[in-house]
Order: structure tokens, then sequence, then C-alpha cells
């Protein structure tokens, strides 16, 4: 039950989002011009595209976040279970998170997470 | 987990302990020596504890995912060992070049880390996370010269080329479970008997695409196209390790999972081997003659005797499993032999690879050529070195099981492939004046080639002590 | 029919015993099925009025505290003190162009604004208003949470790849860099409180407040959680000093430049509401949500408390955390990339772990200056 009223607010938000964007086209003015319609530079004229590639410094984080976050995903169904699995879990999850921290130690020495 | 877990565990935790001190270590301080010998040192203690494990703890199933037994012990000493060889070669290897030299270390221990995993799993869920911690440290290892562009597009090609195989494997896996309702190799064994009643072709589907995963990882043809780039465009000491370590893991997964189901039972997997196994050796030795690169000429005579080591896989499981291990034993011996010298040979901008750096070496430097002659040889299967031992009881495995075209075809074309490993020795010999002398090899290089040498000689005039070992593996595994 | 509105009436005014809309609806699954719909248009209804309400009163605040902040007097025009000033401000944004510029991916700029809306509105639906007000609770309610919030940076980094911008682009990356990275603090201090309660339900967490909650009952770990939450959430909600990815003053609005009329307001509402829904989770996971101030062993003192209604003591809690939201705004000057990045990963999160690995110790020690349960 729990995970069908989950569906229903899945489409509720969509409902929601689509009726407000119905309404507006009903109601407001739609008036587009090749001015109007170009990308905004506070009056400048755009060069070129800004689909371009990005710094790298976003995917340097990007990657460090995913290791922290799927340690994360492993962190939780540990905390759920903690106090059946006692000191042995403890030591368990001590030894996985020392191994990430280390990782974390290592990348903080390499210089990854300053911003460049 | 008990305590007794915990002691068959010991290698590996030995590993993982290293490879997390070896990154800490780099945090603290960088120095080259230093790394190299923390992780010679890890490797060290791990074969160190790889008898008392299996002393203290033997043939034990840690969870269902591991099956420590002899078997795996063996393999995992065999892979330490090499990984030890190629740390000391990548160590004089990498003090010819410049830059961040440290994290290769890491990378060793976590791939040799996989590969030892893979050695000892007995469960679809330890084989593919032991291939994954194989493969991903190995792309990052193929490119870690990464100024130089066939390296780059050598870590390319595999990466590319391993993710498919890969996926392939786990839909594999997938099909295997959907019919075989579990996902652990004893029990798929088991279940033999209820399978044969139903569809076959699921089943049979999923073997096949597990098939593609494990002949790439082997370098087995069909699947053996990355072999040449990556073994050419990678470095030195990685190409020995690609050629080696990454393939034992698989290796012994691959024996201990024929073994288990029986693989006379089905006939279909039977051809289908032979003819991987006829297809690897006759594509291997043409091929080479072809080449003009050693390293590339090394490549297709690494699928060749991979294919060779399938007649024992074909063969009944008592003779299977020592012919199986004695062949790995003495390929990795004479591979590592071969790639060291390659790697002592390599400078600062190309490793030496072409037939040009070796116009003449028997003049220039009479003991690297000699060592150099003798890997050939083995790798040829001539007496006297541990190649032909591996050979001799390859042969005796095929002939036992009355594997006739194996050993036909096994016989037809090694003698194909003698042509260009004396072509390597011929080139050798030639006079060359002009060629500037080749620096001497540091200590380090000059002992791992003696120690490889001096093995190749011992396994090949007074194989009994290993031979021995191999067959007591048999009683662990079956 | 008439069944059903007897049983919503004993919703409403029933006895404390804690149950969701989504469990009562399967309760009279068997019985009634008008029952059932009712139960969802219910549902439904609370939470459009909900999201309505949240939108007009949070926006009006802001505005008001921002003024007062700056001894000002804030919006006054449209209705008594101003009060139908945001009411107004929609209608002018219903009633404005929309735009999709010509070299923008249509699709994905149509698309950024539900996942955006779409992810507040998950959550709002698991949220624990009192013993009774809540629509549905998932036994992974802290990860269900965490992860739909995940939806939101993706329509923020759709959006403003998709305009075809500079300025958005620049404000989504950056954005994008920073949601990612405080996600992980934050999740390490929501770790802490589910290691007390052993579970992961929202419902069951604030049951487990029932001697004290976690902020004080926690021997200090929950302290420094709370306050690790408070900045790392502060700055997934993209609010200042953490509002380098709209920084008006150099990116003109950052991710949503393109963006005009209504498809605007749901990027500016959701920032609104997602900053509810992470005060909503700090009141409770931390100040124990609609569990009135108890402490363990006290029985008059709870008995007095507990006079105070339970939805009374969630909205207290949570609009004191959306004030302090606030007032960071008008106390702490924005920071550069860098320091966010700085604070994040050499600060935040190292202190994040050794309170994770300190909160695991004094949860194995089982050991509390109240007795609970």
């Amino acid at each position: 039950m729990e995970y069908f009223f989950l569906l229903l607010f899945t489409g509720l938000a969509a409902v929601l989002v689509g009726a407000g964007l119905l309404t507006s086209y009903l109601v407001a003015p739609h008036r587009p011009n090749p001015l109007k319609n170009s990308p905004y530079e506070c009056g400048e004229p755009t060069i070129g595209q800004s689909w371009v590639q990005f710094n790298v410094g976003y995917y340097l984080f990007g990657l460090l976040f995913l290791v922290f976050d799927v340690e994360a995903a492993f962190l939780y169904p540990w905390a759920v279970v903690f106090r059946q699995v006692g000191l042995t879990g403890l030591i368990e999850m001590g030894l996985f998170l020392l191994v990430l921290i280390v990782g974390l130690v290592y990348a903080w020495r390499k210089g990854a997470l300053e911003w460049v | 987990m008990t305590l007794l877990d915990l002691v068959a565990l010991l290698p590996l935790i030995i590993l993982t302990a290293a490879a997390t001190g070896i990154v800490l270590l780099m945090a603290v301080c960088r120095c080259h020596r230093t790394t190299a010998l923390f992780s010679m040192a890890g490797l060290g203690l791990a074969v160190i504890s790889l008898p008392f494990a299996n002393s203290m703890a033997p043939n034990r199933a840690v969870t269902p995912l591991l099956m420590l037994d002899t078997y795996s012990f063996f393999y995992m000493g065999v892979m330490f060992v090499s990984s030890f060889v190629i740390a000391a070669l990548a160590y004089a290897y990498f003090e010819k070049q410049d830059g961040r030299r440290e994290e290769f270390y890491v990378l060793l221990l976590t791939a040799t880390l996989g590969a030892a995993f893979l050695s000892a799993s007995s469960h679809f869920v330890s084989l593919f996370m032991g291939l994954e911690t194989l493969s991903i440290s190995l792309y990052a290892m193929v490119a870690y010269t990464r100024d130089r562009r066939d390296s780059v597009e050598a870590a390319f090609k595999y990466l590319v080329l391993a993710a498919a195989s890969a996926a392939f494997m786990v839909f594999g896996m997938a099909l295997v479970y959907a019919e075989a309702g579990t996902m652990e190799f004893a029990k798929i064994a088991a279940a033999r008997g209820a399978l044969e009643q139903g569809n076959h072709l699921v089943l049979l589907a999923g073997c096949a695409m597990m098939v593609v995963g494990i002949g790439f990882k082997l370098a087995l043809v069909p699947f053996h196209l990355w072999t040449p780039d990556v073994y050419e465009g990678a470095p030195a000491p990685v190409t020995a390790f690609v050629a080696t370590v990454s393939k034992g893991g698989m290796f012994a997964l691959l024996l201990r999972y024929f073994v288990l189901i029986d693989v006379h039972q089905y006939p279909s997997l039977m051809f289908l081997f032979t003819a991987i196994a006829v297809l690897s050796m006759f594509f291997g030795n043409l091929l080479a003659l072809l080449q003009d690169n050693i390293k590339r000429i090394l490549a297709y005579s690494s699928i060749a005797n991979l294919g060779y080591v399938m007649i024992a896989f074909l063969a009944s499981g008592h003779m299977a499993v020592p012919a199986g291990a004695l062949y790995i034993a003495a390929y990795f011996i004479t591979t590592l032999g071969a790639m060291g010298v390659i790697s002592v040979m390599s400078t600062k901008e190309r490793d030496a690879d072409s037939f040009a750096d070796y116009r003449g070496l028997f003049w220039r430097a009479p003991w690297i050529a000699a060592v150099f002659t003798a890997m050939l040889l083995s790798l040829a299967g001539i007496p006297l070195t541990a190649g032909f031992i591996g050979k001799f009881y390859v042969l005796a495995a095929g002939e036992e099981s009355s594997r006739w075209i194996g050993i036909a075809a096994l016989v037809v074309s090694s003698s194909i492939g003698l042509y260009y490993y004396l072509r390597i020795v011929l080139t050798m010999c030639e006079s060359a004046e002009d060629e500037a002398p080749v620096s001497r090899p540091s200590w380090t290089e000059a002992t791992v080639l003696t120690g490889l040498a001096a093995a190749l000689l011992f396994v090949g005039v007074y194989p009994g002590p290993l031979i021995h070992a191999a067959e007591t593996l048999v009683a662990s595994i079956l | 029919m008439q069944n059903a509105m007897s049983m919503i009436l004993v919703a409403a005014t029933g006895p404390w015993a804690a149950k969701t809309v989504a469990e009562r609806a399967s309760e009279s699954l068997d019985t009634s099925l008008w029952a059932v719909a009712a139960y969802m248009v219910l549902a439904l209804l609370a939470v459009v009025v909900l999201v309505t309400l949240l939108g007009l009163v949070l926006i009006y605040a802001e505005r008001k505290i921002a003024g007062r902040f700056q001894c000002r007097v804030g919006p006054m025009r449209v209705g008594p003190h101003g009060l139908l000033q945001t009411v107004a401000d929609t209608f002018k944004l219903l009633l404005k162009e929309d735009i999709i510029p010509t070299r923008a991916d249509q699709a994905m700029h149509l698309l950024a604004p539900f996942l955006c809306m779409g992810a507040t509105v998950l959550i709002i639906a698991v949220l624990p208003y009192s013993p009774t007000m809540q629509i549905l609770d998932l036994n992974i309610g802290v990860l269900f949470v965490t992860a739909v919030s995940g939806f939101g940076v993706m329509g923020i980094l759709l959006g403003g790849w998709s305009s075809n911008n500079k300025w958005s682009l620049i404000g989504a990356m950056r954005s994008g860099a920073q949601i990612i990275s405080y996600e992980i603090s934050a999740t390490l201090a929501l770790l802490v409180v589910v290691l007390f309660a052993g579970t992961m339900s929202l419902r069951g967490i604030v049951e487990s407040q029932e001697a004290g909650w976690w902020i004080w009952r926690a021997h200090g770990v929950g302290l420094i959680s709370f306050i690790v939450y408070l900045i790392a959430s502060t700055a997934e909600i993209n609010r200042t000093p953490f509002d380098i990815p709209e920084g008006e003053s150099e990116l003109t609005a950052g991710f949503h430049a393109e963006y005009s009329g209504l498809r605007f307001s749901f990027f500016f509402l959701s920032e609104f509401i997602n900053m509810f829904i992470v005060s909503a989770l700090a009141a409770t996971l931390f100040l124990g949500g609609w569990m009135p101030f108890h402490i363990g062993g006290w029985t008059t003192f709870n008995n007095v408390m507990g006079l105070i209604p339970p939805s009374l003591w969630f909205a207290g809690k949570n609009l004191f955390v959306i004030f302090v939201i606030m007032w960071f705004r008008w106390t702490f000057p924005r920071l550069r990339v860098d320091q966010l990045m700085r604070l994040e990963w050499k600060i935040l999160l190292p202190i994040g772990f050794a309170n994770l690995m300190a909160a695991s110790l004094v949860v194995l020690s089982n050991f509390y200056f109240f007795p609970g349960k």
C-alpha cells in the first residue's frame, strides 16, 4: 500500500506541474521573436555554443562523491542492524571506513581536494 | 566469521592491508624505493602466510563466496611470487622514467588481489568481484606510461573490450542462474542431474556467454584481438602482468569449474573447448610468424600457450589439475623471464620491442642474451627447460584421456612455433658493430633475471618437487 | 461513503497511536473501497494544499524577515501587511510569457522543472507531521528522502545544461558540485540518528525519541551531527552563504537564467519547499519531530508537555529551523567556490566520519543519562 501511494504521488507531482504549465500556456501571451529567444548574456551577443568541455575539477569531485556516496549506501543497512551486530559489526565497518579514509587522506595529500 | 576463517583469509588480508598501507605511505612520503620495497614486503608476507594458512585452516569454505583450499593457495602462491618479480622489474623499469611512479604498486597489489580472489572463487559473485578488481586495476596499469601514445591507446582498447566481455559474462551468469537457481559452482554442478531432463538451451546460452568473458581474459581465439595491441602498448612490466597473473586467476577458476561440473558429461562444451584450443594454437603460432615486434610475437605465443594448456583442461580431473598447475608454473617463469629481458632492455623513451634492439645482443650483453635464449627455448618447449616439463605433462594428460585431435594440433603447431623463437635467437647472434652498448642492468634486474633463469633450469632438470606439489592439489579439489 | 466519512473523523480526532493514511487505507481495503479512495483523495488534497500554503507562507516570511533584518518593513501594499503579496506574484508569474530559447534542448528544458518539483512532492508525502498526520511511512524513509532529493540535483543540472547559456551551465555545474559534495556530510549526519534509532523509518525515528530528543540525549554527538547537517543542508538547498550557483551579481540567476513564467516559479517554489523539507528532516531526526519535549523517567513533566498537541510541536520546531536558515542569509557573506569545497572535504567530512565512529561507540555502550524504553 505504501508503495502504491508513492506511485500515486509520483503521478500527482507530474499532474501538478503539468496542470500549472497548461494553465500558464492558456492564459499567458505567446509572442516569440528571435531576439527574445536568444540566449541571455546581459545584452552581449552570444559567441559559440555553451555545450563545451568543462573544468575538470568538477569531475574530480564527482568521482570522489561517487566513492563516498556508495560507501554511505553501505552504511545505512549497517546502521539499522548495528545493535544486533554489535562490536563485530563496528570493527568490520571500521576497517571498511579506514580504507576509505586512507583514500581520502591520499586524495588530500595529492591535492585532489584543492579547487583549481 | 570465526578465527579460522580469518586465518584462511590471511593471505588476502595481508595483500589488502599492504595496498592500503601504500596509499597511506604515499600520502606521508613519496619515495619510489620505499614504496617498491613495501609492496614487495607485502607480497612476500602474503607468500609466507600461504603455507601457514594452508596448514592451520585446510580446505576451508569461507562464506559461500570463497573456497580457500590447497588448490587456490597453490595458484595464489604462483601469482604472488610473479607479482613480487614484477614489482622488482617495475622498480628498475620506472626508475628510468619521470613522473609519479608510486601509484603503480597500489594497482599491482589490487590487481593481484583480484586475481587471487578469482582463484579462490566458488560463486558467481566472487567471480565477478575478482574479475572487476583485476580488470579495473589493469586499465590504469596499462595506461601507466600515459605520455606514450601506444600505452593510452592500448588501455582504451582493453577498457572497451574488457567491459564488453564483462557484460557478456554477467548476462551469462544471469542465464545460468535463471536455469540452475543458484550461483554457487558446487550447487550448479550438483543440479546437473536435474537439469539434464529439462531444456538445455538457456543453460547452454549462459555457459556460452560466460565462455566469452573467460576466453577474453585468457586471450583465447576468437577473443584474442586485444592481446597484441595491449602487449605492445603496455609498459613491459605490465605486459608481464597481463601475460601471467591476470591469466592465472581466471585459469585456476576455469579449471576448478571444469573439474567440478565434470566437463566430460557435456559433449557440446567439450567440442567448443577443443575447437577453441586448436584454433588458439594455430592462430597464435601462425600469426606470430608474421610479426616484426618482439612484444607482439610474445602476445601470439601466449595465445598459443594458453591453447596448449586447454588440452589439459579437457583431460579427466586427476590429470588435468596437476598438468594445468605445472604448465602454469612453467609458463609463468618463462614469460616473466622473457618480459623481464624486454623490461631490462627498455629505455626511458620506449620499450625494446623491435628486432633491431636485439641484433648482436650475444656480443653486446651475453648474459642477458643467454637468459633470453633460455626463455625462448622454454616457450618452444625444448628439453631441459621448464616449458618442456609443462608441455610434456599436458601431452601426457591429453594422451591418457585420448584427446588425439588436441595432441596432434599441439605437436604440429609447436613445431611451427619453433621457427619464430629461433628467429629471435638468430637475430641476437648476428654481428652488429654499430649498435650502442647496452647499459648495465641494475642489481635488482640482474638478480631477478638470474633467479628466473635458475628456476627455469631447476624445474627443467629436476621437476620432482614441483610435480609432487602439483599432484597433491588433486586431493583438495576432487 | 458514510463509512468513509466517519473513518476520516476518527482519523482526525483519534487516539495517539501513530498510523499513516496509507495504513488506514490498507486496513479498509477489505471493507470498503470507497474508504480507500477517500483516503487517497484526502492525501492528495493535503499535499496540494500543503505545497501551496508553504509556497505562500515561506516566501512571505522570507521577505518579511529580510525586511526586518535590514530595518525595512518588507512588502506592505497588497493586502493587510502585504499578506497577499505572494498571491499577486503567483498570478503575475502565471501570466508571464513562457520562453524556451531557440538554441536550448527543448525536451530537457521542459523536463527539468518536473524533476525539481516531483522530488519535493514525493518527499513531502513521507514526512511525519504528527502521529496521525503522515501520508505514508517507508521502512527506508531516511534513505528514500536522501535518494529522492537527488532528483532535484538532476533537475538543476538538466535545466542549466539544456538552456545552452553560459551562465546557466556555470550555475548548474557549481550547484551540482556543491550539492553532491555536501550530500555526503548530510548523509553521515543523518546516519548518526539512524544508528541511535536503529531504524530508517521516519515514524520509527520519532518514536525512538520518547525519552529525549537525540540532539541532547546522544551525549553531544547528536548536537555535532545536527550542526553538520544544518550546514550541509543549507548548502544542499543552495541558500546563502552557499549560493554561488545563483550568485546574482556574477551569474545573473545561475541555472534558471533562461527560465521564465511559471516554469521559473517551479524552480523558485521547489527551493522554498526544499528548505521546508530539510528543516522538517532536521526537526524529525534531531529535535524529536512531533514528539513533545520529554525527559526519560520524569513522568509528570512528560505528561504536562504532552498536553501540547504533537502537530504544534512539529510546526514549532520546523519553523524554528527555517528561521535559523533564513537568519544565515543575512548574517554570513557568500563563500568562494574553493572555500566551499575546503569546508566540505577538509572540515565537515572528517568531522562527520569521526562523529559517526564516536556515535557507534556510544550506541554500543548503551549508556544514557535518562533511561528510555
